[in-house]
């Protein structure tokens, strides 16, 4: 089990720890950086060392920007009397890509999940409550994900905000795009006539 | 290759590799069995909405000789888990069953009865009020299925009847309820009227929970009685107690109010205006 692993294993090795990747696309991303012109390995490796190096958390929105508060935090064209609340920086990131969005964020930066010995103290919802209780904040729009984690999570964060003087709102459930009726589960169907709006609105 | 239908219930989901899921089941004809979902991840249509924690499903499961894990052929959403995410206390509640039913049973040892027990609370579930009595008769009836039945009525020494007593020993060494003679010095001592009733709540259905008369302080006595016998027989700590306590702690399973008891989809804005109002500022 302990012998020496090869220059190439290690990679591999490395790569498989990494989410979504299993052994055959880590062996095909070896090779290739083995193969790829100079840069190309010395620049991911760089750029790897760099990310644990320079990037800081928000203290605002707590997402990993290079400074603090980060640039959407700072942003003076943003709507910062709105905040969505997501799970993830990543979740924050595809929001930002949809582009609709002017608004400011806060990162919890998880879901309660009993199984996992998740708890709402795990939760980081301390900083949100202080923005929203200060005054600065009008709606909360919740945008954790529609599975039972993200739901349970959008419900305690409610729970906690109902006392204060601000809008909470949900991210809207629906057919999803390129969706067909007959494939989909009962739930969203359901959901999807609730959330139905008048057409052309 | 063997091949089975079944109906089952989702304990856990864990992505697998790059496109697949792993499922912990519970099921009725199999027990608890762990099943990969090929291509769960990838594709919307394969498993469309059925592999969340809380779903009863009718399950086809293939057993391939030689392979490690069982694969999951195909699933049908028999009842969605949906209403138990819309009050933290349901979903507290119904959480530590999942657990207790994940690591507290024995891989592939069927029990058909477990699993209809294992259904029946999550539909009732679905449907109540939460409270802690609600939550700690959850545990009890649980645990006395699974073979970690508390003595409450009888000493757990010896046997001899303890029910006339006004207050007994609750040794959770032994076992539970305990005489003078058997029990320790330091097990501490409960009204016996409380065991006793804990002993017809755990064969009365969860609904008619109201009429055994178990007040709220002895409700919170037992909790802490129940928490130690758990820790002592099961030899681990549930992951669910300390969310379990809390969500106590949060008053979502205090019973009378409504906390945390409207969908946050239901109680503001349809969603639609939500989203026009965004677009708008
Ligand atoms: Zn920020
Ligand atoms: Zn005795």
């Amino acid at each position: 089990m302990t012998q020496l692993l090869t220059p190439i294993e290690r990679v591999v090795s490395a790569l498989r720890r990494l989410p979504g990747i299993g052994e055959k696309t880590a062996t095909r991303l070896a090779y290739f950086l083995l193969a790829a012109p100079d840069p190309v390995a010395s620049d991911l490796a760089e750029a790897i060392v760099r990310l644990r190096s320079d990037v800081v958390i928000c203290e605002r929105c707590f997402t990993p920007s290079e400074r603090s508060p980060c640039p959407i935090c700072t942003d003076e064209n943003r709507q910062g009397r709105q905040v969505c609340v997501v799970e993830e920086p990543a979740d924050l990131a595809s929001i930002e890509r949809a582009g609709n969005f002017q608004g400011l964020y806060h990162v919890l930066g998880g879901t309660l999940s009993p199984l996992d010995g998740i708890g709402p103290d795990a939760l980081r919802i301390g900083p949100l409550l202080q923005r929203v209780r200060a005054g600065e904040v009008d709606e909360v729009i919740l945008a954790t994900n529609p599975n039972p984690e993200g739901e349970a999570t959008a419900l305690f964060v409610a729970d906690q905000l109902r006392d204060c003087e601000v809008l909470v709102t949900r991210i809207g459930f629906g057919m999803p795009l390129g969706g067909d009726l007959e494939y989909v589960d009962r739930v969203t169907v359901r959901r999807s006539l609730e959330n139905r709006r008048a057409f052309g609105a | 290759m063997p091949e089975y239908r079944t109906a089952a219930l989702v304990l856990r989901t864990f992505d697998h590799g790059e496109s697949d899921r792993l499922v912990h089941l519970y099921t009725e004809k199999l027990g608890r069995v762990s099943a990969i979902a090929k291509g769960a991840r990838r594709s919307q249509r394969r498993f469309p909405g059925t592999l969340e924690i809380f779903s009863k499903l009718e399950v086809q499961i293939v057993d391939p000789p030689r392979a490690q894990l069982m694969r999951l052929e195909g699933a049908v959403l028999v009842e969605p888990g949906e209403p138990l995410v819309q009050h933290l206390g349901r979903f507290a509640i119904a959480s530590q069953l999942l657990e207790m039913l994940d690591r507290l049973t024995g891989e592939r040892e069927a029990n058909p009865e477990l699993f209809h027990f294992s259904a029946g609370v999550l539909t009732v579930l679905c449907a109540e009020r939460p409270d802690r009595l609600l939550a700690l008769l959850v545990q009890l009836k649980t645990l006395a299925r699974l073979g970690y039945r508390p003595q409450l009525v009888a000493c757990a020494g010896c046997g001899q009847p303890v029910s006339g007593r006004d207050r007994v020993a609750f040794d959770v060494a032994h076992g539970g309820a305990t005489c003078p003679d058997c029990a320790s010095g330091e097990a501490p001592r409960v009204p016996a009227s409380l065991l006793a009733r804990l002993e017809v709540g755990i064969r009365t259905p969860l609904r008619q929970r109201g009429e055994l008369g178990i007040p709220d302080r002895a409700v919170r006595q037992a909790e802490r009685l129940f928490s130690r016998f758990v820790l002592f027989h099961v030899g681990l700590e549930l992951r669910t107690a300390d969310f379990l306590s809390q969500i106590r702690d949060l008053e979502c399973l205090d019973g009378k109010r409504a906390r945390g008891d409207t969908a946050p989809a239901s109680g503001a804005a349809p969603a639609g205006a939500a989203a026009g109002s965004a677009g708008r500022a």
